[in-house]
């Protein structure tokens, strides 16, 4: 058994790319050893921005060997019927390198066929490894890729060199120029040297490269990281908070290091959330706040260097610092001279997507939409009356913070901004709280809008997005989602759960559509119905698209939720979906659960045979269990009814259950229902029919349940 | 890897480099590494990159290593002379060696030794940057440096130029000369920025800065503007069609120039911007086709001059 040691030096990768790089080159590895016929005992990955480095224990020496035996054409085939080799079967043969004469003829399933047995010898591990090290470095792929030297190999940036040890041996291979070696680099500023590995020992390598201030194993330098940032924070009992900062900042460097830096307090007059976008976006500052959650004037910079020759940073970056924040205070300054309602009118400078005109237009929509969703919930008594003119001046400024510099310079602060310029205006607190809400979620894990102000405006928005885009075909497709679609039906789902919002999506959609200049304008409203219909569907599929992929994520059974999606009521009220899916989720998991999906599956497979629309006539009845199911149904329709009306679905389910899981069964046990009498017959598949339906148009439709065994039980 | 340099930021005996001595400097150490010293081209411009020494010259197979200071217009970041660190007339020190050489960082980070910069003290960054060119449709991958949180330098591997996919690859260093001279001199404004001995900066460049703004902001003739933008292009169209790409060239950067303007401005809407850098873009694709066309030829000149170039280019 022999390890190996491969590390691919480069010049300084993006941060983000390193952590997948790597993962690549563990299942790379594992793949090719795989096909190689080596098998690895364990596998070790580390990375810097400026190598990848893999550690492979306990390889074998030499590759197994191995007899194979591959399938040719049928012997008839493949020999006249002289027993003399036709094209086809010499064809075979040379391609598999073997003789014709020891072309071996085997009995199959599908008759004779002819084989090749080929003897593989296993070759020596160290003579395969170069291939597969190419391959991996062929095989990892960034999001962008780069060319340095020749068109043929890219990488996320150059590579300078290769450190290939099996064993104590390097490994013969080449790559575009670059020889690998038994050399590795130390710190390109603290050390500068290069290093010589003699054996592939993963403790010999990091030790070697520790000594040249390299720590080369990602954990130990985000922990080194987090300890030293808590130190310096816990001198202003502050806390880090901020873990993906934490990982960025491990991969950007190789020693890790941080320093307090400081700034002027004179700067603590710019909103809070300015000053720590002005940190952190550019500068990948830690900010340190204090015990009341405001900014201090304090930070934390991670930088590169070691203890010794640290401190010379702190100048620079309170410099930088102080430039971007004067900026941010001047913009400040300047953005509030002129109110955000005063900027309504010149959103018609910004242009938001081709022929949908310009944010003026698009902050009409959103007004009205908003209007319109809020008149619907005041209706329902699902948001206060007072609520209706401030979702209207919400809306009508939710936009215009775009036009200030301060969102120019910064652009993930908009919504934010106008929440701080709202308030400098005088606006009401809810109103400029809404602002900065409407674009929640802005992420997955992202919280909905508090306020409903905010999640009325901010539904609004979204609506109008998604039409927008689906108006002018810019749909998303496999990965690519460029408008961010597939977020904002997310944050639309999400909004309308967690407000408990009661809305007819198809009926918002419509009225949506409508406001879309596209469609103003046009004369002929027949034509543009059409279209309008058109992009209905394809939005309606994408809403149960998406629908179906968040509920997968959330770990609802595929199955349970193409059962609620499919039914008569569907999707068009998310709120309810949601609720019924729930519901279903956890009536699965009832003893009595295979019973249910028995009844509701078998009154729907013979149900669906009625042939007449009319009800059930009580005259055509002849058997007793005939009359006696219908008179149960008559008993016990309003309670089952009445649950799903109340949105009690696990009640609902129940109750239906511990209606008809017996009496229906004992219905088709004693009653024949494709009787020869035409009348009788359509009578009885009715009455199936009917049944069925309490249950799966307003429910779900169980007729594709996966059972796993529990059915057979069940039946 | 080791240094050649004294580290002189450092020495006692020296008060920190003057702007003028940084680019003196700067021109020294990329004369002896066998650059040619271009100088800047007499056209407006927003950056070096514009200049034909650097976007005609990457384009083919030819080798080519040049550095020259390029001043550089940006109407649109004007601030009156008020803002410290924005200015809408500035200078880049650029360099282009083509093909990029293996030792590319390394020869780099020796140019900063050499203007005085302690390696070891300060906190160098190579920070990940896309950078992109919408107007002359180029592309490229490297990173912006930082030299303690400050970017001083833009490092790039050009990927496309005018369209083309390159081969070989050029580097191409762009110095960002007054924030290299804030970082050397520890000054806060650009302004206080010592030139050479009794002149600053400010004394300088400050009433451009005013004199400028007002201009770019407030006073240029859009509707001349707009009329020269046409042109212009129109010009270069047919000057493209006469297979005289140099001076077709020149046309490029001026209405590049009249875009930027009209942008500083505020007379092109978002929607018809797309449309004017579509037009400086596709200007700058014939030019470099038409380029292409004549290097290959004159059977690529530079070819042939195995001495210009320690690597000969891949064919």
């Amino acid at each position: 058994m022999t390890d190996l040691l491969f590390e691919i030096g480069t010049e300084e990768i993006p941060a983000s790319y390193i952590t997948p790089a790597l993962n690549q080159m563990k299942a790379l590895f594992t793949e090719r050893a795989k096909k190689h016929r080596l098998e690895v005992q364990s596998l070790y990955c580390t990375g810097t921005p400026r190598r990848l480095t893999l550690f492979v224990r306990g390889l074998p020496q030499r590759q197994e060997s191995v007899t194979e035996e591959v399938q040719g054409p049928a012997a008839s085939i493949a020999f006249d019927k002289t027993g003399n080799p036709t094209k086809a079967g010499l064809g075979f043969a040379k391609s598999q390198g073997v003789d014709i004469h020891n072309l071996q003829i085997k009995k199959t399933t599908k008759g004779e066929y002819c084989f090749a047995i080929k003897q593989a010898e296993g070759q020596e591990t160290l003579h395969i490894l170069p291939e597969i090290l190419a391959e991996i470095i062929k095989g990892i792929s960034f999001p962008k890729s780069m060319k340095w030297k020749g068109s043929n190999l890219f990488f996320a940036r150059p590579i300078r060199s290769i450190l290939a040890l099996f064993g104590d041996k390097v490994v013969p291979m080449e790559i575009n120029g670059i020889k690998a070696d038994k050399f590795a680099f130390g710190h390109p500023f603290l050390s500068g040297k290069r290093i010589e590995i003699s054996r592939a020992d993963w403790d010999l390598y990091m030790q070697l490269l520790r000594q040249e201030k390299v720590v080369a194993d990602m954990t130990e330098r985000r922990e080194t990281l987090r300890a030293k940032i808590t130190h310096l924070m816990a001198s202003h009992s502050a806390s880090m908070d901020d873990e993906e900062l934490l990982d960025e900042v491990t991969n950007l460097v190789e020693y890790p290091h941080a320093v307090e830096c400081s700034f002027d307090e004179e700067f603590l007059d710019i909103p809070g959330d300015v000053i720590e976008t002005a940190m952190k976006e550019h500068q990948r500052y830690f900010p340190i706040k204090k015990r009341d959650g405001n900014l201090s004037n304090k930070f934390i910079a991670v930088v590169n260097r070691d203890e010794i020759n640290a401190q010379t940073a702190v100048q620079g970056n309170e410099r930088v610092l102080k430039a971007r924040l004067s900026d941010a205070r001047f913009f400040w300054k300047e953005d509030r001279k002129l109110p955000l309602e005063k900027r309504v009118d010149d959103l018609k400078n910004l242009a938001f997507l081709e022929k949908l005109g310009n944010y003026r237009d698009r902050t009409d929509r959103i007004v009205n939409l908003s209007e319109y969703l809020s008149h619907r919930l005041i209706a329902l008594n699902q948001l206060p009356i007072e609520a209706d003119a401030r979702i209207k001046r919400a809306a009508l400024l939710c936009k215009a913070d775009l036009l200030t510099q301060m969102v120019g310079e910064f652009p993930s602060l908009q919504g934010i901004m106008g929440r701080e310029y709202a308030k400098w205006d005088g606006e009401e607190p809810a109103i400029a709280t809404a602002i900065a809400e409407h674009y929640m979620p802005r992420f997955a894990t992202d919280t909905i809008p508090a306020s409903k102000i905010g999640a009325v405006v901010g539904l609004a928005d979204k609506f109008d997005t998604i039409c927008s885009c689906f108006a002018l075909q810019l749909t998303p497709t496999g990965s690519q989602d460029p408008y961010s679609l597939r977020r904002h039906a997310y944050g639309i789902i999400r909004i309308i759960e967690e407000c408990e919002f009661t809305l007819e999506i198809q009926e918002v959609l419509s009225r949506a559509f409508s406001l879309l200049p596209l469609f103003l304008k046009k004369p002929e409203r027949n034509h543009h119905q059409a279209a309008q219909d058109k992009h209905m569907q394809g939005i309606k599929d994408f809403f149960r698209d998406r629908l179906f992929q968040i509920n997968i994520e959330r770990g609802h059974r595929h199955d349970l939720i193409n059962a609620v999606l499919n039914t008569g009521a569907g999707f068009n009220d998310i709120h309810d979906f949601s609720q019924r899916l729930q519901a279903l989720s956890c009536v699965s998991k009832e003893c009595w659960w295979p019973d249910l999906v028995t009844v509701v599956e078998r009154t729907f497979n013979i149900g669906k045979k009625a042939t007449s629309i009319g009800s059930v006539e009580e005259h055509l009845f002849t058997e007793p269990e005939e009359r006696k199911l219908w008179d149960i149904y008559k008993k016990n329709k309003d309670t089952v009814q009445n649950h799903v009306t109340e949105k009690r679905y696990e009640e609902a389910c129940r109750a239906y259950y511990e209606v008809f899981a017996r009496t229906v069964h004992s219905f088709f046990d004693k009653v024949y229902v494709n009787v020869e009498d035409e009348s009788v017959r359509n009578n009885r598949l009715l009455l199936v029919k009917t049944i069925n339906e309490l249950y799966s148009e307003k429910i779900a439709d169980l007729s594709h349940m996966e059972m796993s065994g529990n059915k057979n039980q069940a039946s | 890897m080791n240094c050649p340099y004294p580290c002189l930021l450092h020495s006692p005996m020296r008060t920190p480099m003057t702007f003028q001595e940084i680019i003196l400097k700067l021109q020294n150490y990329w004369a002896d590494y066998g650059c040619v010293l271009w100088q800047p081209y007499d056209i407006e411009k927003g950056a070096g990159t514009f200049n034909p020494a650097t976007f005609l010259r990457a384009l083919g197979p030819e080798p080519w290593k040049c550095a020259y200071v390029e001043p550089s217009r940006r109407p649109a970041d004007g601030r009156y002379g008020e803002n410290p660190n924005r200015l809408q007339h500035y200078y880049q020190f650029q360099v282009i060696v083509k093909p990029a050489p293996d030792d590319a960082q390394d020869i780099y980070l020796n140019s900063l030794r050499f203007i005085g910069i302690d390696l070891v003290k300060h906190d160098v960054r190579f920070v990940e940057d896309d950078w992109e060119s919408p107007t002359l449709g180029a592309t490229g991958l490297g990173w912006e440096v930082w030299l303690d949180g400050m970017e001083v330098t833009q490092f790039t591997y050009f990927q496309q130029v005018g369209g083309f996919e390159l081969e070989p690859i050029t580097l191409e260093l762009t110095y960002g000369l007054e924030r290299i001279a804030m970082f050397i001199q520890a000054k806060e404004s650009v302004f206080d920025l010592e030139w050479v001995k009794g002149y600053t900066y400010g004394d300088i460049h400050r009433q451009d800065e005013v004199q400028f703004s007002t201009y770019n902001f407030k006073v240029a003739d859009t509707a001349m503007l707009f009329q020269l933008f046409d042109t212009y292009e129109k010009e270069c169209q047919q000057l493209i069609k006469e297979d005289l790409v140099l001076p077709a060239y020149d046309y490029v950067l001026k209405c590049s120039h009249t875009f930027n303007m009209l942008d500083a401005r505020g007379a092109i809407g978002v929607t018809q911007r797309t449309g004017y850098i579509g037009r400086v873009r596709n200007l700058a694709r014939h030019c470099a086709e038409s380029y292409v066309r004549l290097r290959e030829a004159l059977h690529w000149p530079l070819l042939k001059d195995e001495t210009l170039t320690p690597v000969r280019a891949a064919q």
